[in-house]
């Protein structure tokens, strides 16, 4: 198997509605992948976009309308699709091809647009339900966060205002990310007196629908080390399915997760990741479930995560940075341009490009890890100096 | 070969009724919105490539081959070529195409009062009267045939 490099990374801004299409937003984000890596399309051999469900940007077949977009015509082009956990997804399955010696430059893609579907793009996720067991109830998505949060509230005996304090902190965190849609300064009171959408889950639990795109440059060895003198190595991928349907899963606790970090640690050699991992970009669409996940990958005990948020750990300046971007709360959702975001993050802060967001210890190793399909996978990617 | 016992009257088969009313609101895009600002002046704009030099129609924000941005939009003559045709319902559209031009746009012909639409016949763009045009593709009402072609 051989060694992988992130040679370049870019992004657009994520906004809850963009002028440019989705075609557009993908070039903008490679374009500036493929600069910063000093590279042209010519060069690429090949191309991975990830984009979420076809029913947000209203075209069918997502992956053939955003192919030039994203510089793939003429070239080995694949679309690929874990639905929220798409955009860490991506990276592993451009990291296939160069470690296979299949390619030696990939260019990797993630695109949403999620502001054309009206009334609002939450009714994309209407026909994810099963047409005669769940739909005649009329419930959406919201209803499986608020049971998967009030299960892990219960169960850890957990306040609201333990997880309000992860909104705050991300959205804070945001505030120096120049793309940010979401950036704010609020107080844990203003997320617990913000609308109730499903309780407990209220309106700034979570994050927003956006549009964007994000992009990475990887490299084989040789190319890597021909072309720059910071590669950022990817040392561990990982992922795992959990059962689709709800009444079978642990409402509690990620073990999907848990099995995809495993299968990460273990490529990447790291046995006590509490210690090894110096920071994390985890997904955090709702903040509980930066607790959950932080859990799931064993960067926290079983119920200690919120311990850890109040204590300051996860600060930015703290022993174990959760999310210094701003997460999917503060810097937005565009679901598979959110993960890959989380990846050019973790690239931007190991070659200290992260500007205001740069943690404050050195950092050596950092990990993305992205959440999704029907609430039931986790992907996770390991990124080292 | 045995096939599994499955309902052998399907109309007894249990059914529900959903439906799934979605509805969209497209941005145009950055290259899009200079396209209709175009037609809504009467023009047809492309985008140009300041690398390869290739001139695209619809235009867009990046050349496709070169994977940089364009340079400029540039105004084409509104005066192209029938490449193909379909007609039906009463109906024909054609695909144009235009001198110079990667590219081309699909369109409503109006067939001539004598003889028939034909590959390689010139056309030339109809647009509306400017006070009805809304910036989108109907501002050219459709493309007629140019005479002695
Ligand atoms: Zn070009």
């Amino acid at each position: 198997m051989r060694r992988v490099a992130v040679v370049g990374a870019g992004m657009t801004l994520f906004r809850h509605r963009m002028l440019e299409t989705g075609k557009e937003m993908a070039f903008e984000a490679s374009r500036m992948a493929l600069d910063q890596a000093g590279l042209d399309i010519k060069d690429v051999d090949s191309v991975v976009l990830g984009s979420a469900p076809d029913a947000f940007d209203g075209v069918h077949m997502k992956g053939e309308y955003l192919l030039d977009g994203a510089g793939g015509t003429r070239k080995p082009y694949t679309r690929v699709f874990v639905g929220g956990g798409t955009g860490v997804f991506v990276p592993i399955a451009a990291w296939w091809q160069v470690a296979s010696g299949v390619a030696d430059i990939v260019l990797v893609v993630g695109e949403e647009k999620m502001s054309p579907l009206l009334p609002h793009p939450q009714y994309a996720f209407w026909s994810i339900f099963d047409p005669i067991l769940e739909r005649p109830l009329g419930v959406t998505l919201l209803w499986i966060f608020s049971l998967e949060m009030r299960r892990y509230m219960h169960v850890y005996n957990v306040s609201e205002e333990d997880i309000a304090l992860v909104a705050v902190k991300n959205k804070r965190n945001a505030l120096d990310h120049p793309a940010a849609q979401l950036a704010a300064n609020i107080t844990v009171d203003d997320v617990l007196k913000s609308e109730p959408i499903c309780w407990p889950v209220k309106r700034l639990d979570v994050s927003p629908t956006s549009d964007g795109a994000a992009a990475v440059v990887l490299a084989s060895e040789d190319v890597a080390r021909r072309i720059t003198d910071d590669p950022v190595w990817i040392t561990g991928v990982g992922w795992n399915v959990d059962s689709t349907y709800w009444t079978n899963r642990d409402l509690c606790y990620p073990e999907y997760l848990e099995k995809a970090a495993n299968m990460a640690y273990r490529m990447a050699h790291i046995s006590d990741p509490k210690k090894e991992i110096d920071f994390a970009e985890v997904y955090d669409p709702f903040d509980y479930k930066e607790l959950h996940h932080m859990e799931g990958l064993q960067l926290a005990r079983r119920g200690e995560a919120p311990k850890l948020t109040r204590e300051g750990v996860t600060q930015r300046d703290g022993d174990l940075p959760i999310n210094p971007s701003g997460g999917l709360l503060g810097v937005g959702n565009p679901i598979a341009a959110a993960g890959m975001m989380k990846i050019a993050e973790v690239f931007w802060q190991l070659r200290g490009e992260a500007g205001k967001r740069q943690v404050k210890k050195p950092v050596r190793r950092g990990l993305a890890q992205a959440w999704g399909d029907l609430m039931q996978v986790g992907t996770v990617v390991i990124m080292e100096r | 070969m045995s096939l599994p016992d499955g309902l052998r009257n399907t109309s007894q088969a249990k059914n529900w009724v959903d439906s799934l009313p979605l509805s969209y609101k497209y941005s145009a895009g950055v290259s899009g919105q200079r396209f209709a600002e175009g037609l809504k002046q009467g023009k047809i704009l492309g985008s140009k490539c300041s690398k390869c030099g290739e001139t695209f129609l619809p235009p867009s924000l990046y050349c496709p081959n070169c994977f940089v941005y364009s340079s400029e939009y540039v105004e084409i003559p509104p005066y192209g070529e029938i490449y193909s045709f379909a007609e039906a319902d009463g109906k024909a559209i054609a695909l144009i195409r235009f001198q110079g031009v990667t590219g081309g746009l699909i369109h409503v012909v109006k067939r001539p009062s004598a003889g028939k639409l034909k590959i390689g016949l010139r056309v030339s763009a109809v647009f509306r009267p400017a006070e009805q045009r809304k910036g989108d593709l109907t501002d050219i009402e459709f493309f007629e045939i140019r005479p002695h072609t």
